[in-house]
């Protein structure tokens, strides 16, 4: 984001009382927990409801990079990206191979990170701390630029009088102050009201400035006479699939192993609370999709010519135009940006604490600890961990956005220890960590080579079918103990099958 | 007690549809006649993925 808007004190009366609601909220969240356990802290006793589970999925999915990235790729693909909609639709469909039965094996066996599945299932530590490093090496960079797009927000949004560095310490401060105070249930009631925020500001300056270029058909009609790539459909069958169906497979099995996603799961009051929140989901990529798609098209009107990292800066651009007769427009949709912002970053500082504490703290230090110990370690490892990511998105680094494009290749390569690991018994502990393993050098050798695509795909779909291979045929030859497959179908199976009473009632 | 696990019919249903959403694109791929305002391949590509989401809620109400 560019420091070009000229908006003044007002501005700054708005972002305070914006970032005192949020203090307010974790405040209030602090007095409703009950309880100080690892549970309560992480994911708030288990209790979250449906509503307030949509918001929060909502609110974590969407972030700085959905206002700037995805209208900056919507502006050079033109109506090509269209496929968003169907991408973002696909990962609840991603969700849904997994969510039913990693549901209730958590409720049964009482995980709180996505690695306590794997460590659990696979009996395998091992297994636990490769799934918690791949998870931090793939989310640590997207933090850092969540925190980066906040040091740019405000300094956009006062023209300046708030430096950047200020930006950055003001925005780490208000998420550490409302982390520390109200844990999960602090983080999903403020992702509550920033995902209600961020939501209607996305809808709102897209009708405004669709409305303003002359309406869809006056869009299309204009890219027909001066620039008709951005209307074409893809003219081959190597074309769609580069541009499309890896797409399609990559990023809707990504964004489903976000491991604030898995968490979101677990937190669930029911399976219908479960339903609910996945059943109102199914309306956010018409939402992301459709807004960004028309945001970028319009720019490509009003701001032909732009390439590279410069088009990355159209919803700037964008906002720009809008200033001089839609000034308060402006400064709700900058709020809008930050709460998009804030409530992916929390989300995820969250998240990584837990695995932190858990996975790794818990599991190479303190195998014995009390309950209390852990909550206060949590603690410590979520001041450590904003001022780390503070402290390194002071210094803006291109590298960092390489990183993020590999974030959800990485992600991927856990899926399908998770797909095996639920429904087929035969697999065990070692063709699973072969398999991520392999996945995830493949993936870091292709990065560090430059080479995104082979052929007709992205470098994350061969690595994800070579893992997946390397999972199945393993297990195929190395077959785990009799009596070991036996506990296994007995422990994660048993509660699929009619004849087992596991003790587990749906609600 | 019986578990409900995800009805392997409409996952497999899911899967066509997802096909169903793409290749048309690619058959369809002109930009005449324009529908709505739109051209006919995003129009075709809208409804087989508004297709994919009923889908999709129908598995997670009945299905699951």
């Amino acid at each position: 984001m560019n420091d070009t808007y000229v908006l003044g004190a007002g501005s700054i009366i708005v972002l305070a009382s914006y970032m005192a609601a949020m203090i307010l909220i974790g405040w209030i969240a602090k007095h409703r927990t009950k309880g100080d356990s690892t549970l309560d802290y992480f994911l708030g006793g288990k209790v979250t409801g449906g509503l307030v589970l949509f918001f929060t999925m909502q609110a974590t999915q969407l972030s700085g990079n959905t206002f700037f990235g995805f209208t900056g790729i919507a502006y050079r693909t033109g109506l090509m990206w269209i496929v968003s909609i169907c991408m973002i639709s696909l990962i609840v469909v991603t969700q849904l191979s997994y969510i039913p039965r990693l549901y209730v094996l958590s409720k049964l066996n009482g995980y709180i990170t996505p690695a306590d599945f794997y460590a659990d299932r696979y009996q395998s530590n091992r297994l636990r701390l490769l799934v918690t490093g791949v998870t931090i090496v793939a989310m640590l960079p997207y933090l850092i630029i969540q925190a980066e797009a906040t040091g740019h927000a405000f300094s956009g949004l006062t023209s300046g009088q708030i430096p950047y560095w200020a930006g950055v310490a003001f925005t780490c401060t208000v998420m550490l102050i409302y982390i520390l105070m109200g844990g999960w249930r602090g983080v999903v009631w403020t992702d509550t009201v920033q995902g209600v925020l961020l939501t209607s500001a996305l809808v709102i300056v897209t009708v405004v400035v669709v409305l303003t270029v002359g309406g869809i058909p006056s869009i299309v009609e204009e890219l027909r006479t001066d620039n008709v790539a951005l209307i074409q459909a893809p003219e081959s069958l190597k074309q769609l699939s580069r541009s499309w169906l890896s797409l399609l497979v990559i990023s809707s099995i990504g964004f489903a192993m976000y491991p604030q996603a898995i968490q979101r799961v677990y937190a669930a009051k029911s399976e219908s609370a479960l339903k609910t929140s996945l059943s109102l989901m199914l309306v956010v990529p018409y939402l992301i999709g459709g807004c960004t798609l028309l945001l970028g098209l319009s720019a490509a009107i009003s701001h032909p010519g732009l390439i590279g990292v410069d088009s990355d800066r159209v919803f700037s651009l964008l906002l720009n135009d809008l200033i001089s007769n839609h000034y308060w427009l402006v400064i709700f949709v900058l709020c809008g940006l930050l709460a998009a912002i804030m409530s992916t970053a929390s989300s995820v500082i969250l998240t990584l604490a837990s695995m932190f504490t858990r996975d790794i703290y818990q599991t190479i230090w303190r195998r014995n600890t009390r309950d209390e110990g852990n909550t206060i370690a949590g603690r410590v490892f979520i001041v450590i961990l904003i001022v780390t990511v503070a402290a390194l998105s002071l210094r803006p680094s291109a590298t960092l956005w390489r990183l993020t494009e590999i974030k959800v290749e990485l992600l991927a390569q856990l899926f399908p220890a998770m797909i095996l690991g639920l429904y087929w018994p035969r697999i065990s502990e070692w063709p699973a960590v072969i398999g991520i393993v392999v996945g995830c050098l493949f993936v870091a050798v292709s990065a560090l080579l430059g080479v995104e695509r082979f052929w007709w795909f992205q470098s994350g779909v061969y690595a994800l079918v070579l893992n997946l291979t390397i999972a199945v045929v393993s297990s195929m030859i190395f077959n785990p103990s009799t009596t070991l497959q036996e506990q296994m179908r007995k422990r994660f199976f048993g509660p699929f099958q009619t004849s087992v009473d596991t003790g587990y009632r749906q609600r | 007690m019986r578990r409900r696990d995800p009805n392997r019919l409409w996952y497999w249903i899911f899967v066509v549809v997802c096909i169903g959403g793409v290749l048309p694109i690619f058959f369809l791929g002109a930009i005449e006649p324009l529908i709505l305002g739109v051209p006919l391949w995003v129009a075709v590509s809208l409804i087989s993925t508004v297709v994919l989401s009923v889908v999709t809620l129908i598995q997670l109400r009945i299905g699951w």
